[in-house]
């Protein structure tokens, strides 16, 4: 569903993504670590065709997202670290106002039904949202991405700023969406979240993935030795610790 | 997408504060501008209703003097109702201006003409001031209709719509939105067709009440509606080309200001300056000093050298009685000067109205650098007041003294004193009251128009320019 | 501490390019209108000049005539232009600028430069004043909200008060650095004035005194503006509050409530139309004496009076020519038939102008507007007072004709009777003196107390915001 080969992405003198290599298929999850600039927010830009690629193919359910962004982008559905809403808009209609943008119309029941599949109960669905917390606004972002039943789902840091009770809820939400079939990309720093949610596990550093893990077969210390590893020592220096490979 | 954003829009119009409170203030002063206008317009009538009350009282006088058989009131011997001069006098014909239905609209136009003027042979329409006795400290600013549809209605498309994009933008609603609906522009559009809706929904309602307030007609009210609909889609386009780079609400407001102080107070100030500083050192010495001299010059040349060209210029009057007398009449020939210097006075009018012709080609040319001087200039022809206006109907009444002192010179030269029938016949033939003409001038609606499409095209290729640069890029 | 904010405000207005170029556009375009003005008030002057010089040839050129013709001859009065109208030009504009001198009727001023420059005369012009109190404040208002904005934004606000710097030392460098920039504009507005002047060969500065007022008032205007802007920006949360809080401020004081105050005090103290008020002045006017016509009851009264005390039976057999008499008396019943009603109009047009006094407590673009047109002698005052002079010049004038007329030599009934081009060269000319400054100030203490007012109102809030932000009750 969602596939990078050799993909590459400058800036200037800067490589942001370097030569990466990335596949998640339907029904799989994989999670991108790494520290601040090694390219993960980038990756994301290559998939939503906000950016195109220097070099390398990336596709969307076999769409190039920079020749066909809005074809592309009609098979994905999108949660930021923020999810910032219009502030005088409820719940409820915030995920009526994004569904029927994206082309699909709803009643109140379903939108309701939507909101409450992502953790948000009836009276705070009809709360405007500006007095949402952090927590419930992504949970309204989940739920705009249940609507848009879309095939693959791409988060850029969703954990950041939720409290782990939060956080928990929103994992199990995303599990869910895996399970129904969906190719999830996500980027995070939360190494806990990362294992707990299985699937893949793809650590980068200075634009390149270099490490690939599977969360299965990783116990949580062993998965923060090999991401330190990676993170104190010098690109050239960067092989796979072949930890579960 | 638009009933959508509609429905977006209005539920934030609802829900915010500064919207509604603005949408709020706007029809409120719309209101008092309408009442504003009203009450001009009821002044308007009652200098009408005095000035034809004065008339009726006159032309009863002369009546009853008829009536009686006398030549003039006892206290006033001198008075011979049988001689041209004495009806002409007596007749002291008002011919007045009626306003438009839509005069209040622009009740605080500059008008410089009276609404009732006294025709006689030996009146002078330029020396009428505007019919209001001003204070000049108040009157530089009245809020009429036009003044809130000018400079209120920007304010609140402004208000409305400072948050469109930039709002997204600042928050990173814009991503999200892009993801949904493949692109934004589409939904900035929309979004910003919806204010713009809302915009236009006030500006009609206060247009309609102003209409029907002055009992205008439906073509006349649809009209002003549309004038007030194109300026509206101005500002919007304006509002959604400024959005379009906007990458916060803060950035929108400022670059927003900064339009709206350019279009509604530089750039008019700026007109007004080249327009008032062509005059400024202009004392009217001509109509003053000069009248005054060839006034006097007149008067002391010999009366055969006055009737002498009194001739050259209306060949007929030499076929009438008076004529075959030699030496002419002194009764008969002191009309002769008069005619001769009403000529004169017509001559000092068409100079006036060049000059103030001229004057207006700078408003005109104004209205395609500015969209409030082509909205004030529109709504002006439409309510039938303003320079223009008081010029045309200065005009109207040139014609009717040049007529008036044909009328009492070729009466003298008939010698055969005028009767109460005569009296009577020039009542008939008094010029009726001035209705403001409908001008077609295009200029004002053809500024708008252009200003309104090169808004639209230029908001549009910054949303596909803004909407570019966001694509995949290298 | 305030020297360094100051020295660090000014540096980023410098170094910031988009702030530096509103800046050099805005000294642009003050310079341009200052010069523009300057220049077209010393043609005014020099125009006024030599219509009043034609005029007066005129009238001395006319020769021998009987003063009664020569009082319908008449004479004109130009209305000067105020003395510091090239930084001002107030309502001049909409004012007549020519006054018609004749016997019998009060002229009213005509001409009006508004009534022959079309559409766009309904709009401001763009002179000093306007630039000092509408564009300049609007300046400072987008270079000064984001100052104290950015400040806490950044945090370096709070750095700042940790580091034990007083919030009022902070606030004080931030209105100092708006004002300094205000008293710029200020500066190169009466610079630029008077060099336009000078090499036009006009009077460098027409009244020290006047000038001097108008510099103080409009500095005093540009520190409490100063000191809104840096007054709003403490107590609003964020830079876009303060903005907005600004912005609305400007658009209410400087368009909405000047016309409001406009339409709501001609709705509660209306002036009547011209033709009703001059309808009722003739009907007020044929009640009493009517010098040309000899059966009026008045002028019989006083020639039988005369013809008595003389003891004559004819007219003819006095001494003197009682037309001349009989067109005094016409006059000064006409004179009091005028102040009459001119003196309700003129009350009527004070009280509208109170109103708008008293709404300027509360508005200081208003305060400085009315003061500014009084300094500036470009004001409705100064305007009565011209029309004044010129009515007093007329009676003076008349009084003097018809003394002639009737003490001059000739006898009554004699029209045909001449007075020396000597007599009438010897009259003398309207000469118009401006109001001194004590009478121009008179009627806007309230106006002057506003701004007073507003300075210390401003300290206040400052003062205030300043404890606050120290003691943490306002966000820093």
């Amino acid at each position: 569903m969602l596939r990078a080969s050799q993909v590459t992405r400058r800036f200037g003198s800067i490589t942001a993504v370097d030569a990466l290599d990335l596949e998640v298929g339907p029904g799989q999850l994989f999670c991108l670590l790494g520290a601040n600039g090694a390219g993960k927010t980038t990756t994301i830009n290559l998939f939503l065709g906000f950016l195109a690629a220097d070099a390398g193919t990336i596709t969307v359910g076999g769409v190039d997202p920079s020749a066909e962004p809005k074809a592309a982008r009609r098979q994905l559905a999108f949660i930021p670290e923020n999810v910032a809403l219009y502030p005088h808009l409820t719940g409820l209609e915030t995920i009526d106002l994004f569904c029927r943008m994206a082309g699909v119309r709803l009643d109140t029941a379903a939108l309701e039904e939507l909101l409450e599949r992502s953790g948000l109960g009836r009276a705070q669905a009809r709360r405007a949202v500006s007095g949402y917390s952090k927590g419930m606004r992504q949970k309204v972002g989940l739920a705009i991405a249940y609507a848009r039943r879309a095939a693959g789902l791409v988060l850029d840091e969703p954990l950041s700023g939720l409290d782990p009770a939060a956080a928990s809820d929103f994992c199990a939400e995303l599990g869910r969406i895996r399970d129904d079939g969906a190719a999830v990309l996500m980027t995070t720093h939360d190494l806990f979240r990362a294992k707990e949610l299985g699937g893949t596990i793809g650590i980068m550093r200075a634009g390149r993935l270099v490490e690939q893990l599977d969360a299965n077969e990783i116990d949580a210390r062993e998965l923060e030795r090999v991401y330190l590893h990676h993170m104190r020592h010098n690109p050239s220096e960067d092989e796979p610790t072949g930890a579960n490979s | 997408m638009l009933r959508l954003a509609l429905r977006f829009e209005l539920r934030a119009l609802l829900r915010g504060r500064a919207g509604m409170v603005a949408l709020v203030a706007f029809l409120a002063v719309g209101a008092l501008a309408i009442a504003a206008g009203q009450r001009h317009v009821s002044q308007w009538h009652e200098a009408v209703t005095t000035a034809r009350r004065a008339q009726d009282e006159s032309v009863a006088e002369a009546r009853r003097l008829f009536e009686q058989g006398a030549a003039g009131p006892p206290d006033r011997p001198w008075v011979d109702l049988a001689q041209p001069g004495w009806q002409d006098r007596y007749s002291s014909t008002r011919v007045t201006r009626e306003p438009g239905p839509l005069a209040g609209v622009a009740a605080g136009a500059v008008d410089p003409a009276p609404v009732a003027f006294q025709v006689s042979g030996s009146a002078d329409p330029l020396s009428a001031g505007g019919h209001r006795i001003e204070n000049p400290e108040l009157d530089a600013g009245v809020v009429d209709l036009a003044f809130v549809l000018a400079v209120l209605l920007p304010l609140l498309i402004g208000v409305l719509g400072v948050e469109i994009g930039g709002r997204e933008r600042q928050e990173g609603i814009e991503r999200l939105v892009v993801v949904q609906a493949g692109e934004s522009r589409r939904w900035l559009i929309a979004r910003m067709l919806a204010v713009a809706a809302i915009a236009a929904a006030a500006c009609a309602a206060l247009c309609i009440v102003a209409g029907l307030v002055g009992g205008a007609s439906g073509q006349e009210i649809a009209t002003l509606v549309g004038s007030a609909w194109v300026y509206t889609a101005v500002w919007s386009g304006l509002m959604l080309a400024v959005n379009a780079h906007a990458g916060s609400i803060r950035d929108a407001a400022f670059a927003l200001g900064t339009v709206w102080t350019l279009l509604c107070i530089l750039l008019p100030t700026v007109a007004a300056e080249v327009s008032l500083s062509r005059v400024e050192a202009d004392f009217a010495v001509t109509e003053t000093l000069g009248a005054r001299t060839s006034r006097e010059a007149a008067r002391q040349r010999e009366p055969q050298l006055v009737v002498r060209e009194l001739y050259a210029r209306y060949p007929e009057l030499e076929r009438l009685p008076a004529a075959m007398e030699d030496p002419l009449d002194p009764k008969v020939g002191r009309h002769a000067a008069d005619l001769l210097l009403v000529d004169e006075v017509a001559a000092r009018h068409a100079a006036r109205r060049e000059q103030e012709q001229r004057a207006q080609v700078v408003s005109e040319r104004a209205a395609w650098l500015s969209p409030v001087v082509a909205l004030e200039l529109g709504l002006e022809r439409m309510a039938g007041v303003g320079p223009e206006a008081a010029s045309e109907y200065r005009e109207y009444l040139m014609q009717a003294v040049e007529e008036r002192a044909y009328w009492v010179v070729t009466k003298a030269w008939t010698k055969a004193p005028v009767t109460q029938d005569d009296f009577d016949a020039l009542q008939r033939a008094a010029p009726a009251a001035y209705l403001p003409q409908r001008r077609g001038g295009s200029t004002p609606i053809a500024a708008l128009s252009f200003w309104a499409v090169v808004s639209w095209s230029f908001a549009l290729l910054a949303l596909s320019r803004a909407e570019r640069r966001r694509a995949p890029r290298r | 501490m305030t020297a360094l904010v100051l020295r660090l405000q000014l540096l980023h207005w410098r170094r910031d390019h988009r702030l530096l170029t509103l800046l050099c556009a805005a000294v642009l375009v003050v310079l341009a209108a200052t010069v523009w003005a300057t220049a077209g008030d010393v043609a005014q002057r020099d125009s006024r000049a030599r219509a009043a010089h034609e005029a007066r040839e005129q009238w001395e050129g006319h020769g021998a005539a009987n003063p009664h013709k020569m009082a319908h001859f008449g004479d004109f009065a130009f209305r000067p232009t105020g003395p510091l109208a090239r930084l001002d030009r107030g309502v001049q504009a909409r004012l007549g600028k020519v006054v018609f001198i004749e016997g019998h009727r009060q002229g009213t001023p005509m001409h009006a430069d508004v009534g022959r420059a079309g559409t766009v005369a309904r709009f401001v012009r763009p002179d000093a004043a306007f630039m000092l109190q509408t564009v300049v404040p609007l300046l400072l208002i987008f270079l000064g909200a984001a100052g104290l904005a950015r400040d806490r934004e950044t945090g370096r606000l709070k750095l700042a008060l940790v580091q034990g710097v007083g919030a009022r030392a902070i606030l004080r460098g931030h209105v100092l650095a708006l004002w300094a920039l205000g008293l710029v504009f200020i500066g190169l507005v009466v610079a630029s004035s008077v060099v336009t002047s000078v090499v036009l060969g006009g009077t460098a500065i027409e009244s020290p005194l006047r000038l001097f007022g108008f510099v103080v008032t409009h500095a005093v205007f540009l520190g409490c503006v100063a000191g809104s802007i840096v007054a709003a920006a403490a107590w609003q949360r964020s830079a876009r509050a303060a903005l907005l809080t600004l912005l609305v401020g400007w658009v209410v004081g400087t368009t909405l409530l000047p016309r409001a105050t406009a339409t709501v005090s001609a709705a509660v103290f209306p002036l009547p139309n011209r033709d009703a008020f001059q309808a009722e002045m003739r009907k007020s006017r044929e009640a009493g004496a009517d010098g040309h016509n000899p059966q009026d009851a008045e002028v019989a009264k006083r020639r039988a009076a005369m013809m008595e005390e003389h003891g004559v039976e004819d007219v003819k057999a006095l001494p003197f020519n009682f037309d001349g008499i009989a067109m005094q008396v016409d006059e000064e019943f006409g004179n009091r038939v005028w102040d009459e009603h001119y003196g309700q109009l003129r009350q009527q047009m004070m009280r509208q102008v109170f109103v708008a006094s008293v709404v300027s407590l509360g508005n200081p673009f208003q305060a400085i507007d009315h003061v500014s047109m009084s300094l500036s002698g470009t004001d409705l005052a100064h305007d009565l007072a011209f029309q004044e002079q010129a009515e007093a010049y007329r009676r003076e004038l008349i009084a003097r004709l018809n003394h002639e007329h009737a003490y001059g030599g000739s006898k009554t009934g004699e029209w045909s009777w001449k007075a020396t081009p000597e007599f009438f060269a010897g009259l003398d000319a309207f000469e118009y003196r401006a109001p001194s400054l004590r009478e121009a100030l008179r009627g806007r203490l309230a106006e002057l107390f506003a701004l007073v007012l507003w300075a210390v109102f401003m300290a206040w809030a400052q003062r205030r915001a300043a404890d606050r932000l120290e003691r943490g009750t306002l966000p820093c």
